[in-house]
């Protein structure tokens, strides 16, 4: 356990150099997160949460920015996973990664844990904004503060789609714009930017945390069915992307060759 | 001793390996060359001793003991071909730290090695500087001295001629020789350079289209090798590729 802690340790050691070395990763996902939530506010997205939940306008902008921060830090997540992946595997880390004592999964699900807590920063554009177009009351800040801290959860679950994702770039190599499109299709089909009581959508990772989330800010009682479905949705997601992942390692044993660029 | 029996691989429908059996001695100092030309399957075999690929036929033993892949993992450092395998953003020192860690070595372990080596490579000035500044010959030293100081039993070199000049070469064949002596360790060692692995070598292993075409357990001279290279390649009906 102690080594395994060492392992870990280097890796965000490493990391959290490079971060503060190359910044700008970090500030092009400042840009897009910020830019992108500026122009969901003015196609007026707000006032169908107002709508639904029964709140006033400045209300129904605070349940968008809610929804907006858990699919901005689960987006966050998926794409770090998969760049990491392809990234390791184009450079050759990957391939002493596998020589390594300890498994894979393990230090890549805590590297990403780090990179989502430095990821907090860009959050910064999206509550400024909305901090000087909505304004905030004490509610609204502790609103905010819970979702940032409800969101990590889902980060399981995003972990286990990473992972599935990951699998296609151990076997092909090249994911291509595969997960800019499964960003943009979590976006639009989830109750991130409207609101929604349908089942299915709640099989995403961070549906369930939304709703949980919306059902605070008003006021209303959280189902503990909710809460349950959130922590197994979550970690169904994690037993699945574990296998997929394992079974991508096995079939790139048998017949690939971890390097073919 | 690791013992390959046997081993037959094939990537897909193409086959690579045919029958490759080798035996590999781990408790004493042996410094093996696998020779072939460009595609002869080296980098293949390699890949299977370090546990990274699996094969379609045969077997690979380890003293009748363990696993031979998690044995892998605890004995074996692989330092690959060309610049793959750094963290190109980091600096030397973290880049040794950082895999020596993967490998579960202690932390006052591994400074005290990195300390030793560096200055037997005379590398110690190059440290703290980040990989992405080095040049070829300078990344390859880096590579080596994260290879070292994973303190494994067996190191693996993949081509660790490629790139470098001639006083690299042979800065780089004096410190395998002398760390082979000093550390007791197993080095083997793929290359299509037969002047690299001219006098360091003590277990030459020919390797042509993916069979193991020949094999002698002592020191030779560049001739040496050559005319039993090109014997060899004869009756395999000749190569696209050559050695040089």
């Amino acid at each position: 356990m102690k080594q395994y802690l060492k392992a870990v340790k280097w890796e965000v050691i490493l990391d959290l150099k490079e971060y503060a070395r190359y910044r700008m990763g970090l500030v092009m996902d400042f840009v897009v997160f910020t830019g992108m939530f500026i122009a969901i506010y003015y196609f007026g997205v707000n006032s169908g949460f107002a709508s639904f939940y029964h709140v006033d306008e400045a209300g129904g902008s605070i349940l968008m920015l809610i929804g907006y921060i858990f699919w901005q830090n689960s987006s966050a997540a998926l794409g770090y996973l998969s760049s990491t992946i392809s990234g390791e595997m184009e450079r050759g880390i990957f391939e002493m990664r596998l020589q390594s004592k300890f498994s894979v999964e393990g230090i890549l699900f805590c590297r990403l844990l780090i990179s989502c807590i430095i990821h907090v920063v860009t959050y910064i554009g999206i509550l400024g904004f909305c901090g000087l177009v909505v304004g905030y009351d004490g509610r609204d800040v502790v609103a905010i503060f819970l979702s940032i801290l409800l969101s990590f959860p889902a980060l399981v679950g995003m972990y286990g789609m990473g992972l599935v994702f990951g699998c296609v770039n151990i076997i092909e190599k090249s994911a291509g714009s595969i997960i800019f499109v499964a960003q943009t299709v979590l976006l639009l089909i989830t109750n991130t930017l409207s609101p929604s009581r349908d089942m299915w959508v709640n099989f995403v990772p961070f549906s369930c945390g939304i709703e949980i989330m919306r059902n605070i800010y008003i006021g209303e009682n959280v189902s503990p069915k909710l809460v349950i479905m959130y922590v197994l949705v979550n970690v169904i997601w994690l037993l699945v992307g574990c296998l997929c992942f394992r079974k991508a390692l096995k079939y790139e044993r048998a017949y690939g060759s971890f390097d073919s660029y | 001793m690791i013992r390959m029996l046997n081993i037959n691989k094939s990537y897909k429908k193409k086959q690579v390996l045919f029958d490759f059996s080798l035996d590999i001695e781990t408790q004493r100092e042996e410094i093996i060359g696998l020779l072939g030309p460009n595609g002869a399957g080296k980098t293949t075999i390699i890949k299977i001793i370090t546990g990274l690929l699996g094969y379609t036929d045969g077997d690979i033993q380890i003293g009748g003991k363990e696993n031979y892949v998690e044995w892998c993992k605890n004995n074996v450092a692989l330092i690959p071909a060309g610049e793959r395998g750094l963290r190109y953003k980091s600096t030397v020192y973290d880049n040794i730290m950082y895999f020596s860690a993967m490998k579960g070595v202690e932390e006052a372990k591994i400074e005290a090695l990195i300390f030793e080596f560096a200055d037997f490579l005379n590398f110690e000035d190059y440290l703290n500087r980040r990989v992405e500044t080095l040049s070829m010959g300078e990344k390859k030293k880096a590579m080596i001295l994260c290879g070292l100081c994973m303190d494994m039993k067996v190191i693996i070199l993949d081509e660790p001629s490629n790139g470098l000049d001639i006083d690299a070469q042979a800065n780089l064949k004096d410190i395998i020789k002398t760390l082979s002596k000093k550390l007791n360790k197993t080095f083997l060692i793929s290359s299509h350079d037969i002047g690299f692995l001219d006098g360091i070598v003590n277990h030459y292993v020919f390797v042509f289209k993916g069979r193991k075409a020949g094999e002698v357990k002592a020191e030779m001279e560049a001739l040496e090798i050559l005319k039993i290279y090109q014997e060899i390649k004869g009756n395999f009906g000749g190569c696209d590729e050559t050695i040089s």
